[in-house]
């Protein structure tokens, strides 16, 4: 019986064990994520713009640095009239005081589209150690310097050069080839813009390729120019390419060019020693020894000029949308196999070259038994190299009106081929459709109120009913209802965040109780502790009811069996087994306990009486000594 | 004295208590008669005069079926985007109610609003709404925790204790995980104008991308003046006029 009760109270003790293990291993996962990601080093962000101020045709570097980080993004803000360019990225690594710390830098150009204050607002950077944000930026736009030629004092250190292909085509020049020097109005010209720079100079670009002229728009360069390298006039050049793409918005004859700003660092020459044959006039040491000289300039190209030809009246079909160049027409239809009722998903794909922002939907050669609704479209760019080159994809859908009919009628497309000068029209193949009558009438929803349903019939007896026109909805709810419910989250309101505090709070007691039973479980000292305090406490109680009625036998029987319990527990033996030869081989001669143990047999055998006093004096001495045993 | 001044004091209490209720009552009154106009101008046809009568009911308090209602008075008058958004709002508060449901659907295929195949993890997170999944999640919570704390002799075997622990515990990661789905597409919104573009920047002056339909679902970003980010069921992403679009949560 002991034994079962011993492996019982062991097994409770081992799963109280696992279980306050459990517990603090949750508790323990819950602060990983509730509070070691702010305990972690914050990271420093700093974002610089140079220069301060800019005119209208320069731009500015942005650097935003971070310290603490091997990568990071930055989240860079949409401000009216400004555009960044990413140019790069660089990394720093220090070692201070034996601690390795790096720095991470990107540079973006900031252009702005007109003069004037602005500011850059504080940028978010985002790391894997969390988000920090920049200061915000305020800087001038000035107007832009109108100089062509401008040779500054050298003490400026910096001055402005217009440099003309044909003029100073030694250091740097631009060229630019369109495809075609006549074109029609609205059409997509290719045109391929070049810089070339001699080899031995560095330079930065400081502006994208701008268009000078009236009657072409030039568009948008948003890639990274390809860099190359050729030989012209047999001198090496350093060349980036842009292809973009010009068009035309006016009629008539057009003068156009294209600049650049850029600052070229152009080594300056040593002074030759006067003997003319110092070693130090040698190449090698010009090269060791120069130092470079910044000059900003506007790289421009020779004035073109082009013709902006209108788009002939003559064989203009109805539903010509503008779209000039070169175009194929893809569609596809799906489901083909349906019931009456469902929609088909109509792909319309125009593809080629051309002006793709003119680009419409095309549409259906007859409209008659079907009903369409408004295509959503998007422009798909093949690459950079080849601007205007794409293909527009237009989704649409359509619902058969007609059940017997068997096909989608053709799909046209109407455009302008500047080639052939004539318009065109894209025709595709009726596509075969097999349309099932629909069994169940699906489009009236069956409400579930009948009664509600019964009353607004009642009701509509009253009122003259407008045909609706959507048909087939349920009706309307008579009742409003509870009028005070939220559309908000549970977790937002007041009333589940105080429960879900108070159980949290009642968990958290449950859990700690919990754990002090396991600890209680596992610790026999407290247990037998804690049990020989609760036996002492009701023997006292007998001890003191005796001492009320002056019952010495009885007296000292509750202190022997008090004794008895006592000692069996911290000698872990039956407290019935206890014997006066057991006190007397293990306990001091002198010891209290013996006494008392030794006066209750003579008592129970001889009938021996003790005073009152001599009672209380045991009584002390006794609990005394019993709780010096624990 | 003592039973008088107790007497007066009961007396006092009932005449506040009844003219509260009377009150309360008389408001509710109002709420029932206002509701009743709109409907019976939704029945003559008079839609503008329905919506004006729910939305000002809207403005005291909202319920599904004031929601359905207002989503019907939308539909009828044209203004499908609208009709859309209130749907799609009374779902939100009555997930299992056939009528909202029923229309949200059919307006949608009227308007050629279909919507794409979802997905088996789309279809998994839509079984319930948000504030259902979170209740699954905390009501599980509750019992584990009960059941995790109840003495070990609580006539339950040492196995199926642990099995309904673990049992539990799956509940309330499959809970977390559908709200959390559900909680990703909550500030979702519907475009509420009939001729909306897509912008490639959030400017007057940028370019457009595309159009895109009254009615559909967006999923918004971040804003910058009047315009927001938007991503649309397709995953085009571009920028919108901010009065364009309407959120289903923000009422």
């Amino acid at each position: 019986m002991k034994s079962r009760n011993r492996n019982k109270n062991r097994k409770k003790v081992q799963e109280n064990r696992i279980l306050a293990k459990v517990l603090s291993l949750g508790y323990l996962v819950l602060f990983v994520f509730a509070v070691v990601p702010a305990l972690q080093a914050a990271i420093e962000v700093s974002a610089t713009l140079s220069p301060g101020s800019f005119p209208l045709d320069r731009a500015a570097a942005l650097n935003i640095t971070a310290t603490g980080v091997r990568s990071f993004q930055p989240e860079i803000p949409e401000v009216d009239g400004l555009s960044f360019h990413r140019r790069g990225q660089s990394t720093q690594m220090e070692f201070i005081n034996g601690a390795l710390s790096s720095s991470v830098t990107l540079t973006y150009l900031v252009q702005a589209d007109r003069v004037g204050s602005f500011t850059i607002p504080a940028i978010q950077v985002s790391t894997k150690n969390g988000t920090a944000m920049t200061r915000a930026i305020p800087f001038e736009v000035t107007a832009p310097q109108t100089a062509t030629i401008t040779q500054q004092s050298a003490s400026a250190g910096a001055s402005t050069t217009r440099l003309r292909s044909g003029e100073a085509a030694k250091l740097a020049f631009l060229r630019v080839t369109p495809a075609k020097e006549r074109s029609y109005l609205g059409e997509v010209v290719p045109v391929q813009i070049q810089v070339f720079f001699r080899d031995g100079i560095k330079a930065n670009l400081n502006s994208l390729p701008q268009l000078h002229g009236e009657g072409y728009l030039l568009q948008q360069l948003g890639r990274e120019p390809e860099q190359t390298r050729e030989h012209v006039n047999n001198t090496s050049y350093a060349v980036l390419t842009w292809e973009s793409a010009l068009s035309g918005i006016k009629e008539g004859v057009h003068e156009i060019s294209i600049e650049i700003d850029a600052t070229l660092l152009l080594p300056e020459q040593r002074r030759r020693s006067s003997s003319g044959h110092s070693m130090f006039n040698d190449p090698f040491f010009n090269s060791l020894f120069s130092s470079y000289q910044e000059k900003n300039v506007k790289v421009a190209s020779l004035t073109r000029t082009l013709t902006v030809l209108p788009l002939p009246d003559k064989g203009k079909p109805k539903d010509f949308s503008g779209a000039i160049g070169d175009f194929r027409l893809s569609v596809s239809a799906n489901p083909v196999e349906l019931s009456h009722g469902d929609p088909i998903t109509l792909n319309m794909t125009v593809s080629g070259q051309g002006n793709f922002d003119r680009v419409q939907a095309p549409k259906l050669s007859t409209e008659k038994g079907w009903k369409t609704y408004t295509p959503s479209s998007e422009f798909l760019e093949y690459d950079g190299s080849n601007p205007g080159r794409g293909k527009k994809v237009f989704e649409q859908a359509l619902v058969a009106k007609d059940v017997t009919l068997k096909e989608i009628p053709a799909i046209e497309f109407s455009y302008f081929d500047p080639t052939a000068a004539t318009y065109k029209t894209l025709s595709t193949n009726p596509i075969p459709l097999t349309i099932k009558r629909a069994v169940v009438e699906t489009a009236m929803p069956e409400p579930v109120k009948k009664e509600l349903r019964d009353k607004v019939n009642e009701s509509a007896k009253s009122d003259t009913v407008v045909e609706p026109p959507v048909s087939g909805l349920a009706p309307l709810q008579l009742v409003p209802g509870y009028m005070d419910q939220k559309l908000t989250p549970l977790f937002t309101r007041q009333w589940f965040q105080l429960v879900a505090v108070l159980l949290f709070l009642l968990l958290t007691t449950a859990v700690i109780m919990k754990i002090r039973a396991a600890h209680y479980a596992n610790n026999p000292r407290l247990q037998r502790d804690q049990e020989m305090k609760h036996l002492l406490g009701l023997g006292m109680k007998e001890i003191d009811q005796s001492l009320t009625v002056n019952d010495t036998r009885g007296f000292l029987e509750i202190c022997r069996k008090i004794i008895q319990e006592q000692l069996a527990l911290v000698w872990e033996v039956s407290s019935g087994a206890i014997t006066l030869a057991d006190l007397q081989k293990r306990l001091p001669e002198d010891s209290v306990l013996l006494a008392v143990f030794r006066a209750a047999d003579e008592s129970a055998y001889g009938g021996q009486k003790l005073s009152q006093q001599e009672m209380k004096e045991f009584v002390d001495r006794l609990r005394s000594e019993l709780e010096g045993l624990r | 004295m003592r039973a008088l001044y107790q007497f007066l004091m009961g007396l006092c209490c009932c005449l506040l208590f009844l003219f509260c209720s009377q009150n309360v009552w008389a408001d509710e009154q109002l709420q029932q008669t206002r509701f009743q106009d709109a409907v019976s101008a939704y029945n003559k046809g008079e839609y503008k005069q329905a919506i004006e009568g729910f939305e000002a009911l809207a403005t005291q308090g909202i319920s599904s079926a004031l929601l359905y209602n207002l989503g019907n008075s939308y539909a009828q008058a044209g203004q499908v985007g609208r009709a859309i958004l209130n749907y799609e709002r009374a779902l939100r508060l009555a997930p299992g109610d056939s009528d909202i449901r029923g229309n949200l659907e059919l307006v949608r295929k009227e308007k050629g609003l279909f919507q794409e195949e979802p997905s088996f993890g789309q279809r998994f997170v839509t079984l319930l709404v948000l504030n259902q999944w979170i209740a699954v999640a905390a009501i599980s919570f509750v019992v584990f925790a009960g059941v995790l704390l109840l003495p070990f002799s609580y006539g339950l075997k040492s196995s199926s204790r642990y099995g309904i622990i673990v049992m539990l515990f799956l509940v309330i990661a499959i809970a977390c995980s559908g709200a959390m789905g559900q909680y990703k597409h909550w500030h979702d919104g519907v475009v509420v104008a009939a001729d909306a573009r897509l912008r490639v920047s959030p400017f007057e002056s940028a370019a457009f991308i595309g159009t895109i339909q009254e009615g559909r679902l967006l999923h918004p970003g971040k804003k910058h003046n009047t315009y927001v980010l938007v991503v649309d069921e397709a995953g085009r992403s571009g920028w919108l006029a901010a009065d364009a679009f309407e959120s289903i949560a923000n009422f």
